[in-house]
């Protein structure tokens, strides 16, 4: 059904695309770790990037967030390009992520991580701030309770003031995942959020993601080596394998596809 | 013309006691990624035992030479293992600040015993002969023909034994090494031991060349030294070599043909303007953001 | 010696005893009392201004060692041009103005000049961390250095003097209350989480938003900006000034102060430089010995306490009152 290069397999009418990744191609000196990867995600789904280690995933990511600029292709999100533009810059048109090694800001509080995320959405300038004035305390007022109700509302409300460092390691996960939350996102990019989980905890953690989708209508794409959240979760799936689309379909489609089994199993003789 | 290359002869000398002090820094950053700020001042010790041993115990060339690269050896040794080995696991800048702190003591500590400045008698015969109108002196060959030789013994060392092999090791990564079998407390102790020594050797080719000594010339050689390490990209020896050479080179021919106060304000410039477009060095490697 | 304690024990001691509004307005008045009615003798008096200079100075490198995680080693060039523009403007420029005015306005000026000179150091901070910016910041400020040596009309290497002390306790107090309470401003703001969140994690706070370019613009102008008034206060209160006063000594002194305070941390500024200026005056009697003891109480503090006396943790009176509840994580 989907083979190399095929991507065309959605349904037309779907809801319009969030983001959409048009040929995209990305060398490393003389490597090319992504080579023409097309695929969109419509808003409001969760979907899930797949494939062996080394097939691109995080590089995907990488390219998303202006991590680094895409040798070749386009990026689009919400209708306008976005490949080029800083780091911060995309963070405030409204895509967050996590990082496959968890980096909280270790040293600050778990309700200061999650402030920090606010900065893009603070209308504030910087005399406001040094001197004080109103409008900075009224932000800061709203932020703060706004932080304490994300934090609150999915269960980390009772560790505001610990430092992030001192959590347990599936709390920092959570964590990270509502500090980019915080910064009030369309679109959340999870890498790899249940690594190093057992399975009650990668159950928990899967209704967690769906609450926090519905709850603030969030575009989620997650990578994820664990099947059972993968096939469970998602709704659409990209398998990636040495920097190209291989299949790119719905979870029946993609576990039917002769390629993506070829990719993680090796060739049958 | 002749004036060039007379001058070009004075960077090469100068060159050498830079390189000679900017291989401490660089060694010490590769295998601890720590920059020792007291190393400076380890030249500075070695520059006064020469005194020492010049001035008041009447010694010749070579066992000055060796009194101060044995001397500022066990400074560098006991310098690690009294101050830096108890903080290698605590937050990087606090071993940063405590170099400092050992730096300021060894520069008054040297002040309280020797408030003057103090005038070191020429260890080498003030013999020397003309090169197609160049005059070349006998200490001048000497200070560049030593420093060769050490540069060249601790290439072997570090690039041909097995210490050298585990400095490397550890300099790739200090957390894995030690799963290895490798005693890493030896072999950081080895590297201060080199480094200190060619410091002391270093001070010992100043103090020669500019024989007025005071226990402040450790702060302004010491950072030029550093600053020589870090055009080549710290933590790199071929680098350190060659930043002394470049920046040395620099400094001689600003002021040899433009006012000499201007030396300072054009080498740092152009060491700002080095680091703002290769912002690691010549030879350092790109920082790889790993996300 | 009397308000020097009174700084330690303020700066340890728990909020509920002290307002930071009334301490310092109850300092304000002590201070003017003092200088007007003679209440401490000069000798006292200098060393309270001393501190106080040196606690504003702090607080700048604080600013960028401590809480944004850098490493300054060239804080001394931004002293220098705030030192050098205010004496300039007072000495030449509002020499016919009432001193009342034209005192604070050079002081100002001073420090909106090594604001600005602070915003070129910040440039090269996009690009370049750690060690390579520590020698960015070195580098600028051996370029002072040598730019004002260089130039003859603020006399060269020879330095500079004509300024009339009008550097006094009152004036000196009211600067490091403002410094305080504007970089306490800056740290618990929109901005100031920016900063801690690249101290923790460049990358990270890029991707959640942090426009970390104008976060370390804000950091490097706010702190420059300190470090300029202290030096015009300086130029003022000892009456001369020169290149070698802005070298690498200072801005290692300056460094001292910081970590033997505690990195992050207001309260440990204030604490740092108290006891910094204080010991140093105390070690007086070991004559030429006392610089060679001085450094090694610092490195016996760094190995028992690697962050300095405060690091990190905040006296409570210094939080804004909206932000007590949420404990001390700065």
């Amino acid at each position: 059904m989907t083979g190399a290069g095929n991507c065309g397999s959605r349904a037309p009418g779907a809801a319009p695309a969030a983001l959409e990744l048009k040929d995209v191609t990305q060398y490393f000196g003389g490597l090319r770790a992504l080579c023409g990867v097309n695929f969109s995600i419509p808003a409001g789904e969760l979907a899930g990037i797949i494939g062996p280690n080394g097939a691109g995933k995080t590089t995907v990511f990488n390219l998303i967030t202006g991590v680094y600029k895409p040798s070749k292709g386009k990026i689009i999100f919400n209708g306008s390009g976005i490949d080029g533009l800083r780091s911060s810059e995309i963070a405030a048109r409204g895509i967050a992520r996590t990082f496959q090694n968890i980096r909280l800001f270790k040293e600050l509080s778990v309700l200061d991580n999650v402030r920090a995320a606010h900065y893009a959405r603070m209308d504030v300038n910087p005399l406001e701030a040094l001197f004080h004035a109103g409008r900075h305390r009224a932000e800061e007022a709203r932020v703060t309770r706004q932080s304490r109700e994300l934090l609150d509302r999915f269960g980390l409300g009772g560790s505001a003031c610990e430092l992030a460092k001192n959590l347990p390691y599936g709390l920092q996960r959570r964590l990270e995942i509502l500090r980019a939350a915080g910064t009030s996102p369309s679109l959340i990019l999870l890498d790899e959020p249940a690594a190093g989980m057992n399975p009650g905890e990668i159950g928990e953690l899967m209704s967690f993601i769906l609450r926090l989708k519905k709850e603030l209508s969030l575009t989620v794409l997650l990578i994820e080596h664990q099947m059972r959240l993968v096939m469970g979760m998602c709704s659409h799936i990209v398998v990636l394998d040495f920097g190209m689309v291989i299949a790119d379909g719905t979870p029946g489609l993609v576990r039917a596809d002769a390629g993506v089994m070829e990719a993680y199993m090796g060739r049958a003789k | 013309m002749i004036y060039f290359f007379q001058q070009a002869l004075n960077a090469v000398q100068l060159g050498s006691v830079y390189a000679l002090i900017a291989l401490g820094y660089t060694m010490v950053y590769g295998v601890l990624s720590m920059i020792n700020f007291a190393h400076g001042d380890f030249f500075m010790v070695g520059a006064f035992l020469c005194f020492i041993g010049a001035a008041l115990w009447h010694l010749a060339f070579v066992p000055v030479l060796l009194l101060s690269m044995g001397g500022v050896t066990l400074l560098g040794v006991a310098t690690e293992r009294i101050a830096y080995r108890p903080l290698r696991n605590a937050p990087k800048v606090s071993a940063i600040i405590t170099s400092l702190g050992v730096g300021i003591f060894l520069e008054n500590f040297t002040l309280g015993l020797n408030p003057y400045p103090k005038y070191v008698p020429p260890l080498l015969p003030s013999l020397g002969f003309n090169a197609w109108g160049v005059s070349v002196s006998i200490f001048q060959l000497s200070t560049i023909g030593i420093s060769f030789g050490l540069m060249f013994a601790l290439h072997l060392i570090v690039n041909k034994t097995k210490a050298g092999l585990a400095m490397r090791a550890i300099s790739a990564d200090r957390l894995i090494v030690p799963l290895m079998g490798v005693p890493v407390d030896k072999i950081i102790a080895l590297t201060f031991a080199l480094g200190s020594g060619l410091g002391g050797a270093a001070g010992v080719m100043y103090a020669m060349a500019y024989p007025v000594i005071d226990p402040y010339i450790g702060i302004i050689v010491g950072w030029k030294a550093f600053i020589s390490a870090v055009i080549g990209g710290i933590g790199n020896i071929r680098g350190a070599v060659l930043g002394a050479y470049i920046l040395a080179t620099v400094e001689i021919m600003t002021a040899a043909f433009l006012p000499s106060t201007y030396r300072d304000l054009i080498t740092f410039s152009l060491l700002l303007t080095l680091l703002i477009f290769r912002p690691r060095g010549l030879f350092g490697k790109a920082e790889i953001q790993k996300v | 010696m009397r308000v020097s304690a009174e700084f330690l024990r303020r700066a340890c001691s728990p909020g509920k005893y002290f307002n930071a509004r009334t301490v310092a307005a109850a300092g304000f008045i002590a201070a003017l009392a003092v200088s007007r009615y003679g209440l401490l003798d000069n000798y006292l008096q200098l060393l309270l201004m001393l501190i106080g200079i040196n606690v504003i100075l702090t607080m700048s490198l604080n600013l960028i060692n401590g809480y944004m995680g850098e490493f300054s080693v060239g804080h001394a060039g931004f002293m220098a041009a705030g030192a050098y523009v205010s004496s300039l403007l007072s000495v030449r420029t509002l020499a016919a103005f009432s001193p009342f005015w034209a005192f604070p306005c050079a002081v100002l000026a001073g420090g909106l000049v090594a604001g600005a000179v602070g915003l070129v150091v910040a440039v090269p901070s996009f690009k370049t961390r750690g060690d390579y910016l520590a020698i960015v910041t070195l580098a600028f400020s051996m370029i002072v250095k040598s730019v004002i040596e260089n130039i003859d009309a603020v006399g060269g290497p020879r330095g500079f003097l004509g300024m009339d002390k009008l550097t006094t306790l009152p004036w000196v107090f009211f600067w490091v209350v403002v410094t305080i309470w504007v970089i306490r401003n800056f740290i618990y703001s929109r901005f100031g989480r920016g900063v801690l969140a690249v101290r923790e994690d460049e990358i990270a706070a890029d991707l959640t938003g942090v426009n970390t370019r104008n976060v370390k613009m804000l950091a490097f102008v706010v702190s420059s900006f300190f470090a300029g008034i202290a030096g015009g206060l300086y130029a003022h209160l000892i009456q001369y000034i020169s290149p070698g006063s802005f070298d690498i000594l200072k801005s290692t002194e300056m460094l001292v102060m910081v970590y033997l305070g505690g990195v992050g941390s207001i309260a440990g500024s204030i604490l740092g430089a108290t006891t910094y200026t204080v010991l140093l005056e105390a070690l007086r009697p070991l004559g030429m010995w006392r610089m060679a003891v001085m450094p090694l109480l610092l490195v016996g503090l760094m190995i028992f306490r690697p962050r300095g006396m405060m690091g990190l943790k905040e006296a409570r009176w210094l939080v804004p009152s909206s932000e007590r509840e949420g404990g001390d994580s700065k």
